[in-house]
């Protein structure tokens, strides 16, 4: 990705870009899950969906479902999109709030379109007419990430990226001030560079091991450090969306592809052995193991400065939260993107690398606080990891924004950084953080009154749904 | 579920100060809490010799977020704009702020287009750098059309670039808050006459527990906002918040305002100027113009100053103020909104946007009784965040001057951290730094720096796509369209006798 973004935006004339990677090391990556961002990713490089789909085996996908997480027996979905319509200027969510404190026990779920068309396996792109039905949501693909490697790949060689594949067995440093000056290649060939890009994953080979620029560990607020996953066949209806079921010590996600099914399980090697992972994993498939499971370990944190000298440390060597809200890839194109955007002379002036920094260490605490919402908003006390996470302390920047939501409903937005209101609203609820008071703008407004544009809502969200076609007609028709 | 009792409601609401801060926020918050049980009573006279309140005698130059606020409460254009004798902004003009023949526009609009994902000042940084040094004022509809004083509303067609900019206004600010009073009290304010006597703190000394009147009657409330001016009656003067002044930064102190009858036809922009001392400005109503002076009373002498205001046979104003702000703007159930919150002298036209912003978040984060601390909390967060990048905009013009004279030559012992940042970055390579709650947006920053004359050292590698020779024919076709966009447009006077008509 950032090969290909690279190449997409720098002159030829002006700068060369190599690529150095080693098949000995495998890609991590069986069937990935993404956030809507990643079709600008591909509308930047002018790719064509329907190409891009068939060559990774990808689906759409409207949101995420969440089983077990608030309570055992507990389901809701984040859908990538708005929920119902304000009423009289007052936010949906608050309408829905007020008729929930007067006992209503329609879930929130029946208002979001996206919501509504994934339960029953269905799709159509949103369109532009902000008052037709199909209109207010968003979507993003499931695709095999070890497919879409070579895709960036020719595309990126197309465009004057010389790609070598070699081994890195040493880097030179410069005596002066620590800089990177060269690789070496198993082969003994030299590879000098200005700017160098580490995409190693979780290993750091320059930032870390040659920089020595240091880990912010966060496994006191994301203790899950291990995964382990496996691919399977495909039954029933393909689903346009990825699916997060917790476990007793951790979760595992079902990503559906058009032709199978991911599935891996994220677990804390406190609380659970790799063979019970390994068990419980395969015991939760939907069809036949297509492979042997394969083991992950991980530390969930962030490179201490994600740019430090001439490097820049993207995807996991960056940082690593894990996948249960489908960030990794936003975080890298976030990087990426940060990264054009300050793109750097061979001075490397402190002055610009700080600004990356800056962006870079919000966009990953904003992902990772919302994550920590997940598990430590949660009623669960059946098993030692949800009992930890019930009781952590949580990131500042989380907690007055939960005390926020817990208290009145109200949302904090922010400019830098992944999550609009619906999403965080999604999540609340879901996990059953429900404002304690109404909207005092709803104070006077009479019930019946919100109870019908609430009935309208519903019908025209299920209407909606209707008229979209299965994902797999839609997939058949356009793919 | 049943009911839930709803015994913590916050019912009783009391505003102190009558001018434009305490009118506005009884008219908004009325408005959104129209229909409801609750009570808003506006205790409005202000003391024997209480100073001029600023925000109370300048004309309003507004933002363009004022034309929401006015849909939102519902407030008619034509009749707002006939009642305070309004005339339409699309710009401020800063006038020798960099050395003293220059001037630039703070248009209210885009700046160019959309040519790749980045600010378009890139562009203009790469030209600079071959050479070439277009004016930023030419890619702008508005400050082309302020220029030429013409105006029309903004086209709904998004193809066209006469749909690339929004608009602000001038208006009469006693005739406003005459017209916010009527609204108020239609929608059930209770203007109470009197003067305040004293206020009570709640035993723990953490509320506002009531106010006393002249006339001795006692006020109790849910929730106090103190529109009380500069003495902030009721959170500094009572509940002890500190007053963290900008004077370091920002000198001016002093200012005398003055109406003149228009000898043109009011121009659609307001005009900044800066001087000897501190710096003018003129407000077009529709058949008058408002003069003001600026200044450093420790370098301008009033009394000479006041003399050459009144030479010119008008009744003038006189004003004192300090820049600066409540170190909290909300504390206990007492939320000052106004100058009993903060001051910011106008050149930046944040005055009414300011109060603007605050009384949407109160209402935004609207308390029961039992949740003032997590709200307050909110509210200080982002309104200080608004407050701190408002002051910092207006203090780029005075530290970015080039002028020789002092206070545009004055060094301060420290500059706010965060625009030194801004400065830096900008400087380096035209970027824009933005906090999460701002009043002013990526293009309004670059206007100013650029406009200030600083050049970034570099541009963006996104501007850097095309050769020279493609990259000025794009630019240059962009001013082309503009400026032959803008001809069609009305003269501004003629817009406004048609619509108001």
């Amino acid at each position: 990705m950032a090969a290909a973004s690279l190449a997409r935006f720098l002159r030829p004339d002006q700068c060369s870009i190599r690529l150095v990677e080693s098949a000995e090391i495998g890609i991590v990556g069986v069937g990935e899950a993404t956030v809507p961002h990643i079709r600008f990713f591909n509308q930047t490089l002018g790719l064509d969906e329907a190409d891009f789909m068939r060559k990774t085996h990808a689906t759409f996908k409207l949101g995420i479902e969440f089983v077990n997480w608030a309570r055992l027996g507990d389901s809701y979905i984040h859908p990538f999109g708005d929920y119902g319509r304000p009423f009289r200027g007052v936010k949906f969510h608050q309408v829905w709030n007020r008729l929930r404190l007067a006992g209503d026990t329609s879930p929130i779920d029946d208002y979001s379109l996206p919501i509504e068309a994934a339960k029953n396996a269905r799709f159509a792109p949103p369109t532009n007419d902000p008052q037709s039905p199909l209109a207010g949501f968003g979507y993003a693909f499931q695709f095999d990430a070890t497919l879409f490697a070579p895709y960036l790949r020719a595309w990126s060689e197309q465009r004057g990226v010389r790609r070598t594949e070699g081994r890195v067995v040493d880097v030179t440093l410069r005596g002066t001030d620590g800089f990177i000056e060269s690789l070496t290649l198993a082969s003994g060939e030299k590879i000098e560079g200005d700017l160098f890009i580490d995409c190693s994953g979780f290993f750091g080979l320059l930032t870390e091991k040659s920089l020595h620029t240091g880990y912010e560990d966060w496994t006191h607020w994301l203790p899950c450090d291990r995964a382990v996953a496996v691919p399977c066949e495909s039954s029933g209806p393909l689903l346009p969306y990825t699916r997060a079921t917790a476990h007793t010590a951790g979760w595992q996600w079902r990503i559906p592809l058009q032709n199978r099914i991911g599935n891996g399980h994220v677990y804390s090697s406190k609380f659970l052995s790799d063979d019970e992972a390994a068990a419980t994993l395969l015991k939760n498939l939907d069809g036949k193991a297509l492979a042997e499971p394969r083991f992950l370990k991980f530390v969930t944190g962030r490179r201490k400065k994600t740019w430090n000298r001439n490097c820049v440390a993207i995807g996991l060597s960056g940082g690593f939260v894990e996948p249960l809200e489908s960030t990794s890839i936003y975080l890298i194109q976030a990087a990426v993107t940060h990264l054009i955007e300050l793109f750097p002379d061979r001075n490397f002036d402190a002055v610009n690398l700080d600004e990356y920094n800056r962006v870079m260490d919000l966009e990953f605490e904003r992902v990772r606080d919302f994550i920590v919402l997940h598990y430590h908003a949660t009623e669960r006390d059946d098993a030692p990891l949800w009992n930890y996470v019930r009781n952590m302390s949580i990131p500042d920047s989380l907690a007055y924004k939960m005390e926020l939501f817990r208290e009145r409903g109200v949302v904090v937005n922010y400019r830098v950084g992944l999550f609009f209101e619906p999403s965080w609203v999604a999540v609340y609820v879901g996990q059953r953080i429900l404002p304690k008071r109404f909207d005092p703008l709803l104070d006077d407004a009479p019930l019946d009154e919100l109870r019908r544009h609430m009935g309208t809502l519903r019908t025209a969200v299920q209407a909606g749904a209707r008229a979209m076609p299965t994902q797999a007609e839609f997939i058949a028709r356009h793919v | 579920m049943s009911e839930p009792v709803h015994d913590m409601a916050t019912r009783n609401l009391v505003i102190v100060g009558g001018g434009l801060a305490g009118w506005y926020a009884a008219a908004r918050i009325g408005h959104a809490m129209r229909g409801r049980k609750i009570t808003v009573r506006v205790v409005h006279a202000a003391p024997p010799r209480a100073p001029a309140d600023p925000l109370d005698v300048f004309c309003a130059s507004t933002l363009p977020a004022q034309a929401v606020a006015h849909a939102e409460l519902g407030l008619e254009e034509r009749l707002f704009m006939r009642e305070c004798r309004a005339t339409f902004k699309l710009a401020t003009e800063y006038r020798g702020f960099t050395d003293p023949a220059r001037s630039y526009m703070l248009p209210h609009g885009e700046i160019g287009a959309r040519l790749e994902a980045v600010g378009f000042h890139q562009f203009i940084t790469r030209l600079a750098q071959a050479g070439r040094a277009p004016d930023l004022d030419e890619f702008s509809v508005p400050s082309i059309a302020a220029r030429l004083g013409r105006f029309a509303h903004p086209s709904q067609d998004a193809r066209t670039v006469l749909s690339t900019y929004e608009y602000a206004y001038h208006f009469d600010t006693q005739a406003y808050t005459r017209l916010l009073r009527g609204f108020a009290q239609r929608l059930g304010a209770v203007a109470i006459d009197a003067e305040l006597a004293g206020v009570e703190r709640s035993a723990d000394g953490r509320d506002i527990a009531a106010l006393t009147l002249a006339d001795g009657e006692r006020i109790t409330g849910d929730l106090f906002i103190d529109c009380s001016g500069a003495r902030s009656a009721l959170l500094g003067a009572t509940l002890d918040v500190p007053f963290d002044s900008w004077r370091g930064w920002l000198p001016c102190d002093r200012a005398l305002a003055t109406r003149v009858p228009a000898l043109e036809p009011p121009a659609p922009f307001t005009r900044v100027s800066a001087e000897a001392g501190g710096w003018t400005w003129q407000v077009p109503l529709r058949s008058e113009l408002e003069q003001a002076q600026i200044f450093d009373s420790s370098r301008v002498d009033p009394d000479t100053a006041l003399k050459r205001a009144l030479s010119g046979g008008a009744p003038v104003s006189e004003m004192s103020f300090v820049n600066g702000r409540r170190r909290e703007l909300w504390r206990g159930n007492c939320v000052a909104v106004g100058a009993a919150a903060g001051f910011l002298e106008p050149l930046a036209s944040t005055g009414l946007q300011l109060i603007n912003e605050g009384v949407t978040r109160l209402v935004a984060l609207f308390p029961d009784r039992g949740s003032m601390p997590t709200m307050a909390a909110e509210y200080n967060r982002a309104m200080g965040a608004m407050y701190d990048g408002a002051r910092d905009f207006v203090l780029l013009h005075y530290l970015l001057s080039r002028r020789a004279e002092a206070p545009w030559n004055v060094e301060p012992a420290s500059w706010p951290p965060s625009l030194a940042r801004r400065v830096e970055m900008f400087r380096y390579r035209g970027r824009v730094v933005l906090e999460d709650d701002e009043i002013f947006e990526e293009s309004d920053w670059a206007c100013a720096f650029v406009g200030q004359g600083e050049r970034p050292a570099r541009y963006s590698i996104l501007a850097d796509q095309a050769n020279d020779a493609e990259v000025l024919a794009r630019v240059a076709k962009i001013a082309r369209v503009m400026q032959a966009a803008v001809q069609k447009l009305p003269p501004h006077h003629a817009y406004l006798e048609r619509y108001l008509a």
